[in-house]
């Protein structure tokens, strides 16, 4: 299973389908029976108000959810075409595909270098291309390669709250995934980490599917191609962000986009 | 190897090491009462050492008293083990009477009363307590406690239940002193502002409010104390005379359950009855301990539950 | 009540229970205080580094010394692994709940409570008896190798003994790693061997060091395991190979002082034994309290 870091043009095809995805604690529904696609090449933000599933459902996709036992989960996902949810995938070659921010910056304390190596570690044999080149360019992906490039032994912890998020963004990178997952990444950065970030997804949405989940309606209303907005487990509305902004189908989605509820 | 291979082995690898803790616990049971069985099975064992022998008193000859003789090497055996539990309990009473006020009163004062820097004082010295090592504190009690105390209070023996007592009180105190310490600061502050704040001076907190919520905790020190001074042998090898003698003054000295094994085993003939009535004498040990240890535990589990609200 | 019994209570009560504590850190100061006053005089170079002779009355300890260490040694190399992977198993292999965790944690705390003295029974009885003859019947033809006292049983015995300490202290260690840090390990492809070996044990290795630490520590003060699984008194070589008995501070201090035909005549090197044995597990754990302070110390600021 080759992954070249450089992906060529991206198809138009379909990367992620999920099919009626449900998740379950107990009695409590976390998610109803979700359903969507994500495109090849695009940012799909996922918007909706705290408690709706967003996180859940991200979590789903890359089958961390798997760490939560007591949750259920029913449905299908496809990753170009792979099952995701089926006999015998091997889990963390599927995580290796999926590239996940989260929402608190998760630095490890090694240096920015380990943090960054240590995808390449875990993936074992000789990725292809030597390890500095790939820590380049993931920085600059990033937009941190400035900031650190002469440090890079330096501590992770060391780094502002800003610098850690882009560092964990790049260390997701590192290892060439196809699609990449993040959770609220901004929340808590002050103004100019978060527009490094939005711009970094930017440069990457031509080579990598992006999903976004963010609390903040005017970020998705920025960076993304297309919005899905999840309510209470459900999803409400989804479409091209413009349109979704401009001209929402549901009352409930013009209430959410409009700052009425939240 | 693949991957998922070498996964799954050294997967494999943890969970045989941890099934080991299981495994050691169990063979220690089954190859001490192993060797105790007999006492209980084989004939020729309990024609001389069988459980009516080991605690119901004996007469020697039939025209002598029945009486509670522990004395092994003898031209006839004697195996009652009422000289070695009055001997234990006696240590162990001795060792609980000094420990407990001491150790109960300290956890109190530190917890309660003393500032912090004095607590920075209060737990090292505790913890220096620790780590002395039983044997360095019956050298003490031999050398130096037992002359000390023949001498004040004017006594005929100079290794005696009160010097091993003692000694074993101050191996006893570390322990007590940490588990009851632990259950007065988990008490929440809340519950001393509480009764502060209703206008109780610190020590009516103390003794009303904080001491019957840490109640189950304390119980548990005490419980884990006396496991600790039942198990004890070094100590009481050093400082109590050891001699079987079956009295109930604590100023004769004594022979503990476990101390009776450590003087005999060594010289003991492989598959005697002497030595299967040793291993018997260890199994109770184990037994003994073990329930304590659960019982223990099982006020420690109360003390959590209470404190977070599950149980009153 | 009226106020002034209150607070005359109150006085009573603190100083009661201050009074306490003076006494047990009154008696703390005045053991150490005597032990190293009567033992300091009679150590030196030549205390440490010479066997000892005419009975006990001259030379040194030195076998003791090596003795020591070679068995905490022996047990540390077993006693460690073991202790890390049930750790390792109790907080990530396991299933939360499952019967087999509460089985281990449950043997765990049993282990910890099991006086000294039935260890040296199981180590007589198991590993002397059972698993020594069984190795001279299986590698040595019935000769007797292995089925006698031996510094290699005595090691184990001392290693089940000493387990608890190091699980613990273990588990501790693994607990206080974020959540987090498990996470992004997890999503970036890892397996959960790769998650420990590459986020957690690095990050446990202070924690671990310390229950290593209070093992040995252990290790080197109990005296009842190796009563009867290879400890002697006077041996006139050093033990160079595991079947071999040893000589040991903790058991030297025991059978000088209660069978030494000429108490007055060893004193000096009693005392300086006791002193030399002493110091050895103090220093080890003030080394184990001062690691962790240091590590609290880390996790309070760098979180």
């Amino acid at each position: 299973m080759g992954i070249s870091y450089d992906a060529s043009v991206p198809s138009p095809a379909d990367k992620l389908v999920v099919e009626r995805l449900r998740v379950r604690k107990g009695k409590n529904a976390i998610l109803n029976g979700v359903s969507l696609t994500v495109r090849g090449g695009e940012i799909l933000a996922l918007i909706g108000p705290a408690g709706s599933g967003k996180t859940t459902f991200l979590r789903c996709l890359n089958r961390l959810i798997d760490l939560e036992p007591e949750l259920a989960v029913e449905g299908r996902l496809r990753l170009d075409g792979l099952d995701v949810y089926g006999e015998g995938v091997d889990v963390p070659s599927l995580r290796r595909r999926i590239g996940m921010v989260f929402a608190v910056p998760n630095p490890l304390p090694m240096s920015i270098r380990d943090n960054l190596t240590l995808g390449l570690r875990i993936l074992g044999a000789a990725a292809a291309g030597p390890p500095s080149e790939r820590i380049e360019r993931s920085l600059k992906a990033a937009y941190l390669w400035d900031e650190v490039k002469d440090r890079l032994d330096d501590s992770a912890l060391k780094l502002s709250g800003g610098q850690q998020q882009r560092l964990c963004l790049a260390r997701s990178l590192m290892a060439g995934p196809e699609l990449l997952l993040l959770d609220e990444p901004c929340s808590g950065l002050d103004p100019i980490s978060t527009a490094k970030i939005e711009e970094a997804l930017q440069g990457l949405k031509s080579r990598i599917s992006v999903v976004l989940v963010t609390n903040n309606v005017k970020q998705a209303s920025r960076c993304s191609d297309r919005t899905a907005f999840l309510l209470m487990g459900d999803l409400v509305e989804m479409g091209e962000t413009g349109l979704i902004f401009t001209n929402p189908q549901n009352r409930r989605t013009a209430d959410y986009v409009s700052g009425r509820f939240g | 190897m693949s991957r998922r291979a070498a996964e799954s082995a050294i997967e494999a690898v943890i969970r045989v090491s941890a099934s080991l803790a299981i495994v050691g616990l169990v063979l220690i049971f089954v190859f001490i009462g192993k060797e105790a069985l007999p006492v209980l099975l084989s004939q020729e064992v309990r024609q001389e050492a069988g459980l009516s022998r080991l605690f119901l008193p004996q007469s020697p000859e039939p025209s002598e008293p029945k009486e509670f003789a522990w004395q092994p090497i003898s031209a006839i055996p004697k195996y009652s083990l009422l000289p070695l539990l009055t001997g234990t309990i006696k240590a162990t009473v001795v060792a609980l009477l000094f420990a407990l006020p001491l150790a109960l009163g300290a956890a109190v004062f530190s917890s309660e009363f003393a500032p912090s820097w004095l607590r920075e004082i209060i737990k090292p010295s505790i913890e220096l307590l620790a780590g002395i090592p039983s044997v360095v504190l019956g050298f003490f009690a031999l050398m130096v406690m037992a002359t000390y105390i023949q001498d004040l209070l004017g006594l005929d023996y100079r290794l005696n239940a009160i010097n091993a007592g003692i000694a074993l009180g101050l191996a006893v105190i570390p322990i007590v002193f940490t588990v009851a310490e632990d259950a007065l600061t988990a008490v929440p502050q809340s519950y001393r502002e509480g009764s502060i704040a209703l206008g109780a001076t610190p020590w009516q907190t103390a003794w009303r409010v904080v001491l019957p919520a840490a109640f189950p905790g304390i119980f548990a020190a005490c419980v884990l104390g006396f496991g600790r001074a039942i198990g004890e042998t070094m100590i009481v090898l050093m400082a109590s005379g050891n001699a079987a003698v079956l009295s109930l003054s604590p100023t004769d000295p004594l022979r503990t359950l476990s101390a009776t094994i450590a003087a005999e085993l060594g010289e003991v003939v492989h598959g005697s009855p002497h030595y299967h009535v040793l291993f018997f004498i260890g199994t109770l040990l184990f037994l003994f301990t073990f329930a304590t240890n659960l019982l223990g535990q099982a006020f420690v589990e109360r003390l959590k539950q209470r404190l977070s609200g599950s149980r009153l | 009540m009226s106020r002034r019994w209150i607070n005359r209570i109150t006085f009573l009560f603190m100083g009661l229970t201050g009074l306490a504590c003076a006494t047990v850190i009154l008696l703390v100061a005045l053991i150490l205080g005597h032990i190293a006053y009567h033992g300091v005089h009679h150590l030196s170079w030549e205390f440490l580094t010479t066997a000892p002779r005419a009975g006990m009355t001259e030379g040194g300890i030195f076998p003791a010394i090596f003795g020591t260490v070679f068995l905490v040694l022996l047990m540390t190399i077993a006693v460690v692994p073991l202790g890390v992977c049930t750790a390792v198993y109790l907080q990530e292999y396991a299933p939360a709940g499952s019967k087999l965790v509460h089985a281990v944690r449950l043997a765990i705390q049993n282990l910890a409570g099991v006086p000294a003295i039935v260890f040296g029974l199981f180590g007589l009885g198991f590993f002397i008896e059972f698993a020594g003859r069984s190795v001279d019947r299986l590698f040595y033809g019935g000769q007797l190798h292995f089925g006698q006292p031996a510094i290699l049983w005595a090691a184990l015995t001392m290693a089940l003994l000493t387990l608890p300490t190091v699980v613990v202290a273990t588990e501790e260690a693994l607990r206080v790693v974020p959540r987090g840090h498990r996470e992004a390990a997890y999503a970036l492809g890892a397996t959960r061997w790769q998650m420990v070996r590459y986020v957690l044990l690095p990050q446990a290795t202070g924690g671990i060091l310390t229950g290593t630490i209070l093992a040995v520590s252990r290790g080197a003060g109990e005296v009842a395991p190796i009563l009867f699984t290879g400890a002697a008194y006077y041996l006139p070589e050093l033990p160079r190979r595991l079947n071999h008995q040893f000589m040991e501070l903790g058991y030297h201090v025991y059978v000088m002082a209660t069978q030494s035909p000429d108490v007055d005549a060893t004193k000096p090197i009693l005392y300086a034994t006791v002193f030399v044995l002493l110091t050895l597990t103090f220093l080890l754990n003030f080394s184990a309290v001062v690691l962790r302070a240091r590590i609290r110390r880390r996790l309070a600021e760098g979180r």
